[in-house]
């Protein structure tokens, strides 16, 4: 069965992006599922199955940060990995983000290799 | 203000690939065809706003170049205006980070909002901004204001 990875942005532009660079570095047999902000992750999330989560932290209805805390809370979804992918400095974010237990993080733009990289190491 | 200009240009070129020239005057041209100005506030531990001006032409080729290969991506008005708000968002946050002393955490970035407006002149604190022509020779600029 293919995996699923969920890509959680407010903007489409970016979904769309994600889910081309995801082709680019050779994640062609996966499903990949969208949402728009947290509330809407975690429906996805309550009817399918999802191996990796890809989000951003600044979105309306439910913030990624919201989003990390609710997955961290819950035994079904406390491992599942998670890549923040964020315009604001990652420099900076790298330590409290660790420390609320995500995977990995990237600031926005990037380049395919780093999260090909990122992958890489969760075994993706 | 060099530092901001330098941190806008490596931004914007980086996400968008195009190749931005200084402007040291404001363009008496307009083909009519529109103007974006995306603008983010932001608070926090700092306090200011970001805009960013970008031609109508510009944003279509911006989107031609990442999507024009994806028959299956159709280039709405609403993609674009989706894209100038992710691209105001994107530079804004990284010209906060190159630029001013703050962790992340201690500041939040508002939702960008979008205005179109149809010839440069329009924009009534147009003289604010750091001008530059791009790629297709058209103007883009921004202001990076602190309070």
């Amino acid at each position: 069965m293919s995996k699923t990875i969920l890509i959680v942005d407010d903007s489409a532009t970016q979904r769309l992006m994600l889910k081309k660079i995801l082709k680019m570095i050779g994640l062609t047999d996966i499903v990949i599922k969208e949402a728009s902000n947290g509330k809407e992750a975690l429906e996805v999330i309550e009817n399918h199955p999802v191996s990796l989560i890809l989000t951003d932290l600044n979105m309306p209805t439910m913030s990624g940060e919201e989003l990390i805390a609710t997955l961290k809370s819950q035994a079904s979804t406390c491992r599942l990995p998670i890549i923040v992918i964020t315009s604001k400095g990652a420099e900076n974010m790298q330590v409290e983000m660790t420390e609320i237990g995500i995977d990995g993080i990237l600031m926005k733009p990037f380049e395919p290799e780093q999260l090909a990289t990122l992958l890489q190491h969760l075994g993706e | 203000m060099e530092v901001f200009a330098d941190a806008f240009i490596e931004t914007f070129e980086s996400t968008t690939f195009q190749f931005l020239n200084p402007l040291d005057k404001i363009p008496e041209e307009d083909d009519g065809s529109g103007y974006f100005l995306g603008k983010c506030d932001f608070s926090g531990a700092i306090n200011g706003s970001f805009s960013l001006i970008i031609h109508d032409n510009t944003v279509n080729e911006y989107l031609n170049f990442l999507f024009g290969d994806e028959p299956e991506t159709v280039i709405t008005d609403e993609l674009k205006s989706d894209s100038v708000k992710e691209l105001a968002n994107v530079i804004c946050g990284n010209m906060i980070s190159k630029c001013v002393n703050a962790q992340a955490s201690d500041y939040k970035i508002e939702k960008p909002q979008l205005t179109s407006l149809s010839r440069f002149s329009d924009f009534a604190d147009h003289s604010l901004y750091t001008l530059f022509s791009d790629s297709f020779g058209k103007v883009c600029g921004f202001s990076f204001r602190l309070k």
